[in-house]
């Protein structure tokens, strides 16, 4: 089976929401600033209701948001 | 650092600190029940007090997402570092009792309190690991 691992364009949707800091993502989605930057760090993996709720306030799909890569 | 994790690495540090203590102090004195009984409960209030001073300071700092409701990455970290620690316990309690046939009532006493701390210092590393590292499931 191959390895692969989620990725994500969180820090990027921010930016392009007018810099959107994760404290305000992490209101807006119900968990906190530290939870954001660990989903954003890849150190954490957000349940599928949070998954769909990040992709909600940027108005994206999830695949546009999260990504389901092969690792190098 | 989020408050539950500071919260995690003060219940380690105190945890090592006060049984730390207790054993050291333990393995140097007459080893009788009353002098175990003693020093343990002096280890658990040296705990109790460096647990309650990193509360006390914590709620200084304002850090009231210690006493609000768990978000997901919280109890995910809670939910992983309860098995680790319930390995640690069951590999103690047999340990125990196997030496139950061969050893004197105070070192199988002082070994079940091993077993007991050992689990509850790799629970909390757990925790600390988890929201340090984190875990790719």
């Amino acid at each position: 089976m191959t390895e692969r691992r989620l990725t994500n364009r969180i820090r990027m949707l921010r930016f392009m929401a007018d810099e959107m800091t994760q404290a305000d993502l992490g209101a807006a989605i119900g968990v906190t600033r530290q939870t954001v930057a660990a989903i954003e760090q890849g150190k954490y993996s957000p349940t599928l209701e949070t998954a769909f709720r990040i992709a909600e306030v940027f108005g994206k799909p999830l695949d546009e948001v999260f990504q389901w890569e092969r690792e190098s | 650092m989020v408050a539950r994790e500071r919260f995690a690495w003060i219940d380690l540090i105190g945890m090592i600190l006060a049984y730390g203590f207790f054993f050291i102090a333990f393995l140097q004195s007459e080893r009788t029940p009353l002098t175990l009984v003693i020093l343990f409960a002096i280890a658990t209030a040296i705990r109790l007090a460096i647990i309650a001073g990193g509360l006390l300071t914590l709620s200084a700092e304002g850090r009231a997402e210690l006493w609000g409701k768990p978000d997901e990455r919280d109890r995910a970290v809670t939910r992983r570092s309860g098995p680790a620690a319930y390995y640690v316990l069951l590999l103690a309690m047999i340990a125990i009792v196997f030496m139950a046939f061969y050893c004197d009532g105070i070192t199988v006493a002082t070994a079940g309190l091993a077993g007991l701390v050992a689990a509850d210092i790799v629970r909390s590393a757990a925790t600390v690991a988890g929201y340090r590292w984190g875990w790719r499931d």
